[in-house]
């Protein structure tokens, strides 16, 4: 129950899915709905060895809906100048296949699929960058969005304020990587690398990435530029810009954020109160292991939370399989709580 | 401008402020680009972040007025990552006093699209709305949108495409530190030790931003409070007439803390005709570009690299 004594609704769980193989982890580990995305630059995780083609996109959503999970299809960067085809040729593909909904970021291809496929449900993308209920309202009433998944730069409370002025449904981010910029709206890896989120649905690409090792200390460059150095035994990361080491004020560290992962699980009884529908997790650029062990210990945590949101606390071993699987070893809860910023 | 086939002047606009100064310096620097340049168009208000406003709707609006006076036009800027209720309130306010004084509102936000286009004012699109389409050039101009102002990151020969045959002025970001990035972080408070709540608004002190370095020292960003721009300006300077082909009517030029007269005077010497573009880019840069500018974006390249031609 609710702090106010009402019936809280048991969110359901969205799970990454970069390929075939996760999905059917994914869904046997528990999943409510998986998220996916097509082999093109037509979804915001274009990255080497990932996504599915057709025969893979189908295979995947016959085993997802026999096993009743639900299929959503990231189609979430924006369109080319002047010739959208590769990104309606993906809607009408999701339409055909009988995805549960697609994910969109661009209003030209909200308009499309409104037109073409009324009755697929369409979702707004983090990359659209809908921060407030202005905008959210906004898409809901030009576009018809039913559900929009949120940028993780809001509070809880900023949430919950955005739940009591919106109609549609809200999903919130509650695992994994942790992008902490307005996505949609950052252009680090275009300027540093020539590969934009945007345009190519690319961050960081792993083509510009070079190890250099000298006396035991590592550097590692992207596309040329510094962008981490590592003591000779320090376990090294990747480059993702915004995790990056650099110097300011004449010091030197993560000026934009350290590289933890978001996890939630502390938090599940006041994200349940928030009156969101749905719980997402990050990675889909992430192996069949990685999505067992976090889809299970989340379906777990959720479980349990929605059997008795007051009794919740988080089990210490859900917390060490997480933190096994984390980014950089450590987790933080981000911009859920004000502090973060 | 001369020499291009163009019929028309390429317009100059000064973009809306992007760092922190307090109000008196935003008063006094406004003042004189109205009376002293040769710009167009001045853009006015916060763009990244609410709580440099010690001002309200109210004293934008008067001080609007004011710089209409010279004749240029002003359009009120908007905020990019609108999040509490304060800031759409800001945004509401900013749209009926524009309304009320007959002036354009710049939307950066999708929620003040939606804010201007039930009170049926017209914007300019700014350039953190994504538009990179046609098709989604033509629903912001379904909503209202008069102007665009395009993504730093297009690359310039795809502009055209993106335009094709929408009724709308094109403005392109032509000089200044690009914006890269926002977050909800305050990473000018950050960098200090401080907390976003109590930061004491301590971007006042770098009006032209703090500097951020790899750890090579080498080249890499600016840190403006919640926002990451671009350590080298980029400039287009040396390639209006290109940008004029484009369907580029107005350039824009992001104001800094102590050259954005002279940028103004340069630009306006080339489409005067006085000036070729490449004068004006050697006088500018002192025959070094790429040691004081980027224009990677332009190409189609890394935004960060300076390419000849």
């Amino acid at each position: 129950m609710s702090p106010d004594g009402s019936q809280l609704e048991k969110p359901e769980l969205v799970c990454p899915a970069g390929n075939l193989p996760a999905l059917k982890t994914a869904v046997d580990a528990g999943g409510d709905a998986v998220y996916m995305g097509f082999r093109n630059a037509s979804n915001a995780r274009n990255f080497e060895g990932l996504n599915f083609n057709r025969e893979e996109a189908e295979e995947g959503i016959r085993y997802a809906h026999a096993h009743g999970a639900r299929v959503f299809v990231a189609i979430n960067t924006s369109p080319a100048p002047d010739d959208a085809g590769h990104w309606t040729s993906s809607i009408d593909m999701a339409a055909e296949l009988e995805a549960d909904a697609i994910i969109l970021s661009d209003i030209a291809l909200m308009t499309y699929a409104a037109e073409h496929h009324p009755g697929l449900r369409r979702h707004l993308s983090v990359q659209a960058s809908a921060c407030n209920y202005e905008s959210l309202n906004f898409y809901q009433r030009e576009f018809g969005i039913k559900r929009a998944v949120i940028p993780r730069v809001l509070t809880l409370e900023e949430i919950r304020n955005i739940r009591n002025h919106v109609q549609l449904e809200l999903e919130i981010f509650v695992s994994g990587g942790l992008c902490v910029m307005a996505e949609g709206r950052c252009w680090l890896s275009s300027y540093i690398t020539g590969d934009s989120p945007n345009m190519h649905g690319v961050c960081s690409p792993a083509r510009a990435v070079r190890f250099e090792e000298e006396d035991g200390t590592l550097d590692v460059r992207l596309d040329g530029i510094l962008v981490n150095r590592f003591a000779p035994g320090e376990p090294a990361a990747y480059p993702t810009l915004c995790k990056g080491c650099f110097e300011a004020c004449g010091k030197q560290g993560h000026v934009m954020e350290e590289p933890y992962s978001l996890n939630t699980l502390e938090m599940l009884p006041e994200i349940f109160a928030a009156g969101v529908s749905g719980l997402k997790i990050e990675g889909r650029q992430r192996g069949k292991h990685y999505v067992r062990e976090v889809v299970s210990v989340l379906r777990a945590a959720v479980d349990t939370c929605a059997a008795d949101p007051d009794a919740y606390t988080p089990q210490d071993e859900w917390m060490a399989r997480l933190n096994a699987m984390a980014e950089g070893g450590s987790h933080t809860t981000g911009a859920y709580v004000d502090e973060w910023r | 401008m001369n020499g291009n086939g163009s019929e028309n002047r390429l317009k100059l606009s000064v973009g809306p402020l992007l760092f922190g100064w307090p109000p008196s310096k935003i008063r006094d620097t406004w003042l004189m680009l109205a009376a002293d340049s040769k710009a167009d168009i001045l853009y006015l208000g916060e763009v990244v972040c609410s709580k440099r406003c010690t001002y309200d709707a109210t004293w934008l609006a008067d001080l609007a007025r004011e710089l209409r006076r010279s004749g240029k036009e002003v359009v009120l800027s908007t905020l990019a990552m609108p999040t509490t209720e304060y800031e759409l309130q800001f945004i509401r306010d900013i749209v009926a006093a524009a309304k009320e004084l007959d002036l354009c509102i710049e939307a950066n936000d999708m929620a003040a699209v939606h804010i201007a286009s039930e009170a049926k004012l017209a914007f300019v699109a700014g350039p953190h709305l994504n538009v990179y389409s046609h098709g989604t050039l033509q629903q912001l101009c379904r909503l209202g949108a008069r102007r665009v102002v395009l993504p730093p990151e297009i690359p310039a020969a795809n502009i055209s495409a993106i335009i094709g045959d929408a009724d709308v002025e094109v403005e392109y970001f032509a000089h200044g530190r690009l914006p890269l990035t926002f977050s909800a972080r305050c990473y000018t408070a950050r960098a200090r030790g401080l907390s976003k709540q109590e930061c004491g608004r301590i971007c006042f002190q770098t009006p032209d931003g703090l500097e951020m370095r790899t750890m090579d020292g080498g080249d890499f960003a600016t840190i403006n409070g919640i926002q990451i721009m671009s350590h080298k300006p980029f400039t287009a300077i040396n390639h209006l007439p290109a940008l004029a082909e484009q369907g580029v009517q107005i350039l824009r030029l992001s104001p800094q803390a102590d050259d954005t007269m002279e940028t103004i005077r340069h630009f306006r010497a080339v489409t005067d005709g006085a000036r070729s573009p490449e004068e004006a880019l050697r006088e500018m840069s002192g025959g070094s570009p790429g040691s004081m500018f980027c224009n990677g974006y332009y190409f189609g390249r890394q935004g960060r690299l300076w390419i000849d031609g």
